[in-house]
């Protein structure tokens, strides 16, 4: 499929700003306590980029992100979790997009809690021991919390049709 | 489906996921464990009593882990893990806490030593 011009300039802008978003996470831990609790700034540019150029965008863009970010600062154990969270969390941000349920907020807080249960699972793959799940509640809060959050600030971006 | 619905289902489901963790908080309240179980990629490879201070030294097929027992409270104080999440989680001592090293494939956890029957099948 060929991408016309100015979506591919966009598209670099997009994933230059993952990337520092991505890079910006690995600085700031929120509670050091509970591994996987993050800000997840990204998210908003998925839900723009959702909202505004569709679902091959989205998976371009978190590919190219994640794949670029954890070898510039991480390294290929954490992009595996990535790869996980955003691969279900696109797939249900796109069906809820699809049915039109809830708005963009709560279409993104969908997002962050699947986004989290996926790493759950890849954790309880890595270690093989049910413990793990002893964090589902702490991060499924986590994840709604984020998740709503950023997604008001990609409906208040998605309103000045930026894009 | 009306826009204002819209907002309002998933603002409703909001304040649900915050009432079920309100409620978690409020009814999950845990003591202070007696013993700590080092589980390696599901296998107990180690139980500590928390009353006695020591440092084990775990090695795992990714590395090793330093787990030290302090007053009753369980840290990992030295690890050759990439991302030292293990390192940085600091003491625990509630029943049911957790360490973890994801990249060993590392669970510390916290166990009250009277469920004996958990542990039996555990063993």
């Amino acid at each position: 499929m060929p991408l016309p011009t100015d979506k591919i300039a966009k598209m670099g802008l997009f994933i230059c700003l993952g990337m520092i978003f991505s890079y910006v996470e690995t600085l700031v831990v929120l509670v050091p306590t509970i591994p996987g609790i993050k800000i997840g700034l990204s998210n908003a540019l998925v839900v723009l980029l959702l909202y505004s150029y569709g679902i091959t965008y989205c998976i371009l863009f978190q590919l190219c992100r994640i794949l670029l970010s954890s070898l510039l600062f991480g390294n290929l154990f954490g992009c595996l979790f990535s790869l996980a969270g955003a691969g279900i969390s696109l797939l249900i941000m796109y069906l809820l997009k699809k049915v039109k349920w809830i708005d963009v907020p709560g279409n993104s807080m969908f997002g962050g809690i699947f986004h989290n249960i996926a790493q759950l699972f890849v954790a309880y793959a890595l270690v093989q021991n049910t413990t793990v799940f002893y964090y589902f509640p702490v991060l499924l809060f986590s994840g709604a919390l984020t998740g709503y959050a950023i997604g008001w600030i990609g409906e208040f971006i998605l309103k000045r049709r930026l894009l | 489906m009306k826009k204002e619905n819209r907002h309002l289902i998933s603002f409703l489901l909001f304040i649900f996921i915050c009432m079920i963790f309100v409620v978690y908080l409020f009814f999950f309240k845990s003591d202070d464990g007696a013993f700590c179980e080092v589980n390696v990629q599901g296998e107990i490879v180690a139980r500590l009593p928390l009353f006695e201070d020591c440092v084990k030294r775990v090695d795992t097929p990714g590395g090793y882990n330093m787990i030290t027992v302090k007053e009753g409270c369980v840290s990992v104080t030295e690890a050759d893990c990439g991302n030292q999440i293990c390192v940085q989680t600091g003491q625990i001592h509630k029943n049911g806490q957790i360490i973890t090293c994801l990249p060993h494939g590392l669970i510390i956890k916290i166990v009250s030593g009277q469920d004996k029957e958990v542990d039996a099948i555990a063993y």
